[in-house]
Parts: structure tokens; C-alpha cells; sequence
């Protein structure tokens, strides 16, 4: 798959604050790129230096496989932190701003407007909106040139549970028309339920990259299992379901395969002439790793 | 450079206190040649000793003085427009637009020209207006209408014109040093008076006048010297000297140097 942003050991420093630390990343074409991290990790610093807001204190990026200059970013959507209009201004009216800079037609407008629910409101000055407006908005105004990259950062900040749930299906619709997609979130359920890939970034630092598939099916569920027994673990391991087996303290931890549960394997030893004393499922989710992941780094 | 300008357009067309201040200011432009001519000749016909050699505010309307006498006092107004430039600039740093246009597709470079046109299209512009109403004046007052008498001592107005782009770009250097609107307009008029102050300590305490003339603020002033003096019978400068203008024309450099590379280095 060819590559739509390549970044290489950007970094930037704040004075003595380094935001950013020799980050380098790859984005596919038609990926939808999760960059995940706290609050402070430097996920917004990263997005405006690939967008030419902020200078790189060193490194390099470029887009499309181009060095790019500003021409490139006519080709990008993006929207940084929180929307950004002329309060005062009507959104039709902020819109004809942006489609001049893009230099695309005054008639898309009124389409992307159509695409987010905001075409009877177009008229009203952009500080009457609810936060969900603004933010639809700010999308709306990332997809006037037809974007072939979006770049949204935080795009749920803020919202009430339904602002949230129609933004990521405005995010959903978006990818599925085949459009890479760069979301950061500091919410890992948010780049759990749109992205395909992603990364993690921690104090300006890439700690972890790879498929949001491949994370989730290594979500397992892995049982807690005692019994006065001390040939439990030369037991389980004979489980045709059963994946691994660790011994912590006295009980044993056991991987089972997906479809299997903790009465399956309790069944199991009882057959076996096996008596349980302690059983307990604890699934690890994407979450738990996320935070273990955080955890082990710092 | 049409699509610059027309963004920037774009941008104040919509915006309150871009006509509220232009309009202030319009009203300025029409109402002191009206008021001078109204006001004055009722002081003199009322107020003043009859005796006094002053018949009537009318020479001051005289070609080809005109020109200087009304540019002369039209710079004091000057701060409305550059109010208008503070408070624009100023905001799109405020309002992270400027980021966002970046963002968007707009070089930095394409960012700086677009307001270093706007500037010149509104200095451009009020010029104009100025020159009309002096020379509306002054076919209607001077006793003189000839078109040498007329054409006498116009170089008043394409310095009127430099005195307008030059304080413009000087707003703009404080805009995009400050970024923050409010207090961006408040430093701009608050520095004016105080280095009026620091004017008057160097050129008259310390007696040094080239000094006093290199103040960044009182330099926009520096072509246009008062013509009313001569009205006092005073040694009166109805000229243009080259230093002042090799000073003017320096700042205006200055300024768009420095503008350019603060919008080029600085994070948005
Ligand atoms: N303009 C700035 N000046 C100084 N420090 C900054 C600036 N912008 C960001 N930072 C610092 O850089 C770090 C990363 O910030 P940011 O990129 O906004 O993080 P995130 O978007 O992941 O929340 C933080 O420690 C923040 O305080
Ligand atoms: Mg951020």
C-alpha cells in the first residue's frame, strides 16, 4: 500500500519542554490512523507540524511522497483541537473563506453542509452553534475540497453522548467512501470503534504501533484456576481448548481459546477428576493493555 | 494576488467594527473641512478682537496649501484605521484562524501578502478620498484655481499615502507581536501618547532632534511637518526633506522585514 504521510524523527521542543520526541510514522492510504495518548502527549504538536502550523525543531514529513510546501495541504482536511471560525460570521460565510484558500467551487458548500445537518443553519452566525454544531462544522469545513487525507484531532471533546454518537458516524460514513483518515483521541474507545490502525504516543514518545484488529483479538480472556491438585498445570495444558498456561502464586492463569469459557474449562477438569476451588475470568481489553502499555513506560 | 486580496475582503466585509470605524472616520474626513469653515469664521466673526489682521479661516483652503493643511491634521485620525488593521490582524492570531488558513492550504508567505495588500488597498483608497475632498475644497474656497497653483506642493498626498501604509504596518507589527486584540488596539494608542511624552523629553530636554524623529510611532508622522505656524508668520517647512523620507521609506522596510519573518518563524 502506498504511503500518504510519511513522517521521519520529527521532533519539537518547547524550551526545555520537548513535546515531541524523534517520532517517526507511516500512514497507508485508506487507513483510519488512530493516534492515541493522554492529555500533554503531544499528539496536537505532532498534527501542526505535518500541517505547517508549527516549525519542527528537526525532522522531516512528507505527504503523498511529496516535500510539501503549502499546495499539498489544499489535498487535506484538518481540523486542530477545536473548531476555528469568525464567530460573528455566518457558517456560509466562513465557508466561502475556506473554499477561496482551498480554491475549490463555492458549490460545495452547500454539500458538505447537506453531509453534516447543518444546511438549514447556515445562515446563523457561527457563535450561535451548540459545541456538536461547531465541531460539525469544523468537519464540514475539512470536507470541502473532497479531501484524500482528514485530519481530526479530538473531534468528540467536550460533546454529550448524542454530539459523540453522530460524529463518529459522520467519521464512519467518511471512511467508508475509502478516505484516509488521521484521528487523534486521548479516548481509547474512540480509536477502538473507528480506526484500523494505531499508535500510542506517551510524554512526546511512540510506544506502540500496530492493527486495532490485531490488538482486539489478542483481547482474551484468561481464567484464574486453583485446586489442591499440584498437577493442575500438567492438567490444563492437556485441554485441547486451552492456549497457555502461567503459574502465578498458587493458581494458574489459562489463555483459552475464543468460544470457550470458564464453565467449558471447569466442566473439563471436573471430568478429569479435577476439583476447582478457584475460578475467576478476567478479561483483558484493549483498555487494560492501553494503560499497561502507559504504565510499563513510565 | 486578486485571490489574496479578495480573502482578505472577504474577511472584513461581514465585520461591525470594520464599518463602525470606517464610517467614524469618514465622517472625520467630511466633517473638518465643513466644521473648520463653519466653526472657524463664527470664532473669528464673534469670539476674537476685531482688530486682529485674521479676516476669515479661508486661507487655509488656498491652493496649494490646502494639501498640507488638511493631511497635516487628517494624520491625527489616522489611529482609527489602524485600529481597524490592529484589531483584524490581531484576531486571526487570537481566533487561530491564521493557523487554520495555514492549515488550509495558505503559505505563510501568501498569508503575510494578503494583508500587505489589504494595507495598501485601504491606504490606496483613503488617499484617494483625501485628495478628492481637498481639491472639492479647494475649487470651492481658493481664490486661486489655476492648474499650477493646484498641482503646487501635491506631493502632500502620495506622502499622505506613505504616512497611512507606513502606520498600517506599524499596527501590524504590534498585532502580530501581541496577538491578543484588546490588548493590541490598547498598546497601540497607549504607546502613541507615551512616546508623544518621550518625543517632547528628547527634542526639547535633551535637544535631540534626530532621536526624537526616529521614535517608530512619531516617524509615520515624520513627512507631513505643521503648516499652521506660518500662519503665526513663523518659519514654516511646506516641504518634503529627503532625510524625513530616506526615514519613512527605511521604517516601511523595516517593518515589512520584520512582519514577514514573524509570521514565517513564529508557531501559529
Ligand atoms: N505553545 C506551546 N508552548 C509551550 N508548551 C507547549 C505548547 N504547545 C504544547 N506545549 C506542551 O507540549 C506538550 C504536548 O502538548 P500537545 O501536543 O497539546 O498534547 P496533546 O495534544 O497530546 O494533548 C504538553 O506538555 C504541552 O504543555
Ligand atoms: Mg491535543
Amino acid at each position: 500500500m502506498s504511503s500518504v504521510l510519511e513522517i521521519v524523527n520529527i521532533s519539537k521542543d518547547f524550551g526545555r519542554i520537548s513535546a515531541v520526541k524523534n517520532l517517526s510514522l507511516q500512514v497507508s492510504k485508506g487507513a483510519v490512523f488512530g493516534i492515541l495518548g493522554p492529555n500533554g502527549s503531544g499528539k496536537t504538536t505532532t498534527l501542526a507540524m505535518i500541517l505547517g502550523a508549527s516549525n519542527p525543531t528537526s525532522g522531516s514529513f512528507n505527504w503523498f511522497g511529496e516535500n510539501g510546501n503549502h499546495q499539498v495541504r489544499k489535498r487535506i482536511g484538518a481540523i486542530l483541537e477545536f473548531p476555528v471560525f469568525y464567530p460573528s460570521f455566518s457558517a456560509e460565510k466562513n465557508l466561502r473563506i475556506t473554499a477561496r484558500i482551498k480554491e475549490v467551487s463555492a458549490e460545495r458548500i452547500d454539500v458538505v453542509l447537506g453531509m453534516v445537518g447543518l444546511l438549514e443553519r447556515k445562515h446563523d452566525a457561527f457563535k450561535t452553534y451548540s459545541l456538536g454544531m461547531k465541531q460539525r462544522l469544523a468537519i464540514a469545513s475539512a470536507m470541502l475540497c473532497d479531501p484524500e487525507v482528514l485530519i481530526l484531532d479530538e473531534p468528540t471533546n467536550g460533546l454529550d453522548p448524542q454530539g459523540i454518537a453522530e460524529i463518529r458516524t459522520i467519521i464512519r460514513d467518511i471512511a467508508e467512501q475509502g478516505k484516509t483518515i488521521i484521528l487523534a483521541s486521548h479516548l481509547l474507545d474512540e480509536v477502538q470503534k473507528v480506526c484500523t490502525d494505531f499508535c500510542i504516543l506517551k510524554s512526546g514518545n511512540l510506544i506502540y504501533q500496530g492493527k486495532v484488529s490485531d490488538s482486539e483479538q489478542s483481547t482474551t480472556t484468561e481464567i484464574e484456576v486453583g485446586a489442591a491438585d499440584k498437577d493442575l498445570e500438567i492438567h490444563l495444558r492437556k485441554i485441547p481448548f486451552v492456549q497457555t498456561v502461567t503459574r502465578v502464586g498458587d493458581y494458574c492463569r489459562v489463555v483459552v481459546l475464543s468460544g470457550h469459557d470458564a464453565a467449558a474449562l471447569n466442566a473439563y477438569l471436573n471430568t478429569m477428576g479435577i476439583h476447582v476451588s478457584h475460578l475467576i475470568t478476567r478479561k483483558e481489553s484493549l483498555e487494560e493493555k492501553f494503560l499497561s502499555i502507559l504504565n510499563v513506560q513510565a | 494576488m486578486m485571490r489574496l486580496l479578495s480573502i482578505e475582503f472577504m474577511k472584513v466585509r461581514p465585520a461591525k467594527y470594520f464599518w463602525i470605524l470606517l464610517s467614524l472616520f469618514a465622517f472625520i474626513l467630511a466633517a473638518i473641512p465643513i466644521g473648520t469653515f463653519a466653526l472657524g469664521n463664527w470664532i473669528i466673526g464673534n469670539l476674537l478682537p476685531a482688530d486682529l489682521p485674521i479676516q476669515s479661516v479661508l486661507p487655509l483652503y488656498d491652493f496649494a496649501d490646502i494639501w498640507q493643511n488638511f493631511t497635516f491634521i487628517y494624520q491625527f485620525f489616522t489611529v482609527l484605521l489602524s485600529s481597524i488593521v490592529a484589531i483584524q490582524i490581531a484576531q486571526e492570531f487570537s481566533l487561530r484562524t491564521a493557523r487554520q488558513q495555514v492549515i488550509d492550504g495558505l503559505s505563510r508567505k501568501e498569508f503575510f501578502l494578503g494583508k500587505v495588500y489589504f494595507l495598501l488597498t485601504l491606504a490606496a483608497a483613503v488617499t484617494a478620498v483625501v485628495f478628492a475632498i481637498c481639491l472639492i475644497f479647494g475649487l470651492i474656497y481658493s481664490p486661486v484655481t489655476d492648474i499650477e497653483s493646484i498641482l503646487l506642493n501635491i506631493e502632500f498626498i502620495p506622502a499622505y499615502f506613505l504616512h497611512l501604509f507606513h502606520d498600517f504596518l506599524w499596527a501590524m507589527f504590534i498585532a502580530i507581536l501581541i496577538r491578543r486584540t484588546g490588548i493590541a488596539v490598547v498598546v497601540l494608542i497607549f504607546y502613541g501618547w507615551i512616546e508623544s511624552i518621550l518625543h517632547a523629553i528628547i527634542q526639547f530636554a535633551l535637544r535631540m532632534e534626530w532621536l526624537a524623529k526616529m521614535l517608530p510611532n512619531g516617524a509615520t508622522k515624520i513627512l507631513i511637518h505643521n503648516p499652521f505656524s506660518k500662519y503665526a508668520l513663523m518659519e514654516t517647512q511646506t516641504n518634503i526633506a529627503l532625510g524625513d523620507l530616506a526615514i519613512s521609506l527605511g521604517y516601511i522596510t523595516l517593518l515589512l522585514g520584520v512582519n514577514y519573518w514573524m509570521i514565517k518563524k513564529r508557531d501559529l
